[in-house]
């Protein structure tokens, strides 16, 4: 967990987004029995394993998507950023990729009161979507959820 | 163009900020949808270098217009096919490398070779999976105005 402040806003808060994934989201089981261990963690798709079955399953925690335009209620001092992170899942079997993006999800879910203490609050998940694409002999099933959440912090003050 | 005017009742008065809301949320939507689109066609796109799929870009216009680019010579091509010639292998290609080269790196041996020239189809295909996912786009935009214009 690292601490998230006006000055390390987008980096921190991906970090923690990264460290909490890598660490709660290892491996699945599906239900023949097999175990699908995530062989990647990244922040951009890896264009160079896209037809390497090996490579998979790939989760990808996006940069943050940062937008201060929204001045928070009751205050003249403080401003609120809000965040959007988006992960992705991509598998080359759709039941795992299935599994590994509740984990995902749970992860995260799990870890809101943390996240609150960092002082990212609203956690939530605002959608998800699915693709399917045929790569020759492999089909790669996306999974894709977002998340949303505020950061509150003083602004510098002008005049 | 539609105009709506709500007069009357002084509650209905919290709708007033609906439409700087409603181009913002929109805006938004315009890039997640974009994005959707740049993202599935970048898996779809046909590989050989990378080079194609490198060059699927979005490009914001304003806030409403976002187009999705493929800044490649060959992405028409590839969506679309074309009549297949024959490709001498000692015909110079873009980068200062010869056909004879790529046909080395995929492992083919002769004097040339005829491409396929058959369609493989990437923007469109993702275009339809972004429409189809359009609908929960809309839904959760339409949410947010309301929430956004209540306040």
């Amino acid at each position: 967990m690292v601490t998230i402040n006006k000055a390390t806003l987008s980096s921190n808060v991906w970090k923690n987004f990264f460290d909490r994934i890598k660490a709660q989201v290892k491996s699945v089981s599906t239900s023949d029995g097999r175990i699908r261990t995530v062989q990647n963690y990244t922040d951009s798709f890896p264009d160079s394993e896209i037809d390497n079955k090996d490579a998979y399953p790939i989760i990808v925690i996006e940069s943050p998507i940062i937008n201060w335009n929204d001045p928070p209620s009751m205050t003249l001092t403080k401003k609120k950023a809000r965040i959007t992170v988006n992960l992705e899942v991509y598998d080359s079997k759709s039941e795992s990729a299935e599994l590994l993006i509740d984990s995902v999800n749970n992860a995260i879910e799990t870890y809101r009161k943390s996240l609150r203490d960092l002082g990212l609050r609203f956690v939530k998940l605002e959608s998800m979507d699915n693709d399917e694409v045929f790569r020759g002999k492999i089909k790669v099933h996306v999974r894709r959820a977002v998340w949303t959440m505020e950061f509150v912090f003083t602004a510098t003050r002008t005049y | 163009m539609i105009n709506v005017k709500i007069s009357g009742i002084k509650k209905l008065n919290y709708f007033e900020n609906i439409d700087t809301i409603t181009k913002k949320e929109l805006s938004k939507k315009t890039i997640q949808f974009s994005k959707f689109v740049q993202k599935s066609a970048k898996l779809r796109a046909p590989r050989f270098s990378g080079q194609l799929a490198e060059s699927i870009k979005v490009v914001k216009i304003n806030d409403l217009k976002v187009l999705v680019v493929v800044d490649s010579p060959y992405g028409a091509a590839q969506e679309y096919g074309f009549t297949p010639n024959f490709l001498s292998s000692g015909m110079a290609v873009k980068g200062g490398y010869r056909i004879g080269d790529w046909m080395q790196a995929k492992g083919i041996s002769g004097f040339g070779i005829t491409p396929s020239g058959k369609p493989h189809p990437f923007i469109k295909p993702a275009v339809e999976k972004g429409l189809s996912n359009l609908p929960n786009m809309l839904q959760n935009m339409a949410t947010k105005i309301a929430n956004g214009a209540m306040k």
